[in-house]
């Protein structure tokens, strides 16, 4: 009763029914049905090419579904405008167009602020805040090229915090990364989680998964397994999403 | 030096000049700044292709050459747009038959009219002297729109354009958006088309803000500097080709260019000799800022 109710809290239950998309025919994935309620981060494990990715953009309204749907809390995700954050592969963004740091993180603030409007100065406060949580408070008017990885990683996740998401969607973001900016984003994977908002992670990475997941699913052109991580993240499972792929050192 | 600036403005036909470059050149500046940062040349350049058949028919028509390319330039946009969406033909497959079957159009349209042949050159490559008042209007008119829905939308042009993934999770109608700048491109090509000409077009829609681009890493600035460097190549060039008497549009492609390579050499962070001097130094030019334990300067 004391302190207020988090801005981020989820209203309800992530829901994936029955979805079907892809681009084409590679990468395509079908049947994924699986539920994260808030609070909860959900792990996505599977080959390269198993349709992780392709799932976490069909989740964030950036890829069409072709059958199912996705809800929060019973209804479609674009019920909430702007409470969506996806965390790109730092590849998949020109570093070279010209916007700083701040400018990228006041970005999540786009759709909150409206059409015709400019940024408002709570928007301001809130991308510098979140800019300060991950460390590169002072560092908001440098371009996006002035940084390393793992801190372009950073101004990343700014950009969602700034979002005040109910749902966190972060794709394969401890690739390529040291070991103090793993600890930055382990933790604030569970701060999110903390708050209420409902994490969903697809990564390469076992031990990261171990270390923030609640649940965990497997993905191989469709959903092989999912559940809690202590009854599903078993040998049996990832043999059977990575096909012999991978050697299981029990 | 006073009368180098002054004689020219005895004539009518100089002064509407003179506004006509003015408008296009921030017009195709700001706009261009958009073509530059989404590579959108080569579609920039179809455009103005495109709407060459337009062109032709005004003209045929006795008609301001503003209606027919205003009318191909919309024809076009959303050809290349609709094409594209098929996933079997890539974007620039898309733009290439469309833009060259129109071009060859306007081309058989022309083969059909020896009157027009006479004035082949002016329609090619724009006639800035003979720009009337009814065409001053009409660039002033069209350019106003432009610039409102392009300041209007300024925020989401600009997520659309650095993380199109992001505007897509945020909600927002990224297909719609990228149309509604395609419109804004095409309109733009469309209203200073009477300058230099469909052939010369796109060097005023690109070459500013790629000169900008060399000067700024912020998107405010270079849009102002864009817009400056448009009008003032636009304006210069104009004076040059009076005083020198060489073709007009031509001469004002080539003060841009000047300024493209003055920016390239002399730029003060990305310019060929600031990378050069930071090189000598030891230093690289992308150096990071170490907020944290990030790995540390040799020490």
């Amino acid at each position: 009763m004391t302190a207020p109710p988090s801005p981020m809290h989820a209203p309800g239950a992530l829901e994936v029914r029955d979805l079907e998309a892809g681009y084409g025919g590679t990468f395509a994935i079908t049947d994924v049905d699986f539920r994260v309620e808030p609070g909860q981060v959900a792990g996505l494990v599977g080959p390269n090419g198993g349709g992780k990715s392709t799932l976490l953009k069909s989740i964030a309204g950036v890829l069409d579904l072709r059958h199912g749907g996705v809800t929060l809390d019973h209804r479609g995700l674009g019920m909430y405008p702007g409470r969506i954050a996806f965390v790109p592969q730092r590849e998949e963004v020109n570093w070279d167009f010209p916007v700083t740091a701040h400018d990228v993180v006041l970005m999540g603030r786009t759709r909150a602020a409206g059409w015709l409007h400019r940024p408002s100065r709570e928007d301001r406060a809130l991308a510098s805040a979140a800019l300060e949580r991950f460390g590169l408070g002072g560092l908001g008017d440098r371009h996006i090229s002035q940084f390393s990885g793992g801190q372009q990683q950073r101004i990343f996740f700014a950009r969602a915090l700034a979002q005040q998401p109910f749902v966190v969607l972060l794709d394969e973001v401890f690739t390529g990364v040291d070991t103090t900016n793993r600890a930055i984003f382990r933790d604030a994977i569970r701060e999110f989680a903390d708050a209420g908002a409902i994490v969903v992670l697809a990564t390469h990475d076992f031990d990261e998964l171990q270390a923030v997941c609640d649940t965990v699913g497997f993905i191989n052109r469709g959903l092989v397994a999912y559940g809690t991580l202590a009854t599903t993240f078993t040998p049996e499972n990832l043999r059977a999403a990575y096909g012999g792929q991978v050697a299981v050192i029990a | 030096m006073i009368a180098w600036i002054t004689e020219p403005l005895a004539y009518d036909f100089f002064v509407r000049a003179l506004l006509e470059i003015a408008i296009v050149g921030v017009l195709c500046g700001l706009v261009g700044c958009f073509v530059v940062l989404r590579g959108l040349a080569f579609i920039g350049d179809a455009l103005s292709h495109a709407v060459f058949p337009g062109v032709v028919l005004s003209y045929l028509a006795g008609q301001s050459i503003l209606i027919g390319a205003f009318i191909f330039g919309g024809l076009t946009a959303l050809a290349v747009g609709v094409v594209s969406r098929s996933r079997r033909v890539s974007e620039d497959s898309a733009i290439g038959v469309v833009f060259a079957a129109f071009f060859a159009l306007g081309v058989a349209i022309i083969s059909r009219h020896s009157g027009v042949k006479r004035d082949l050159g002016s329609l090619l490559f724009g006639s800035i002297l003979g720009v009337s008042n009814a065409d001053l209007v009409a660039t002033a008119v069209i350019g106003l729109i432009v610039l409102v829905v392009l300041f209007a939308l300024l925020k989401e042009l600009t997520l659309v354009a650095f993380d199109p993934t992001l505007a897509k999770s945020l909600g927002y109608p990224t297909f719609r958006l990228d149309l509604v700048l395609l419109m804004l491109i095409s309109a733009t090509i469309v209203a200073s088309l009477q300058t230099v000409g469909n052939i010369l077009i796109l060097a005023l829609v690109v070459t500013p803000p790629a000169t900008a681009r060399l000067l700024t890493d912020r998107l405010d600035r270079m849009l102002a500097y864009s817009a400056l460097i448009g009008i003032g190549s636009g304006v210069g060039g104009l004076y040059v080709s009076f005083h020198a008497d060489t073709a007009a549009g031509a001469i004002i492609v080539l003060c841009s260019t000047l300024c493209f390579f003055l920016a390239l050499i002399f730029a003060p962070t990305h310019g060929l000799l600031a990378v050069r001097i930071q090189a000598t130094r030891g230093e690289h030019h992308e150096h990071h800022f170490h907020a944290e334990s990030e790995e540390p300067p040799h020490g």
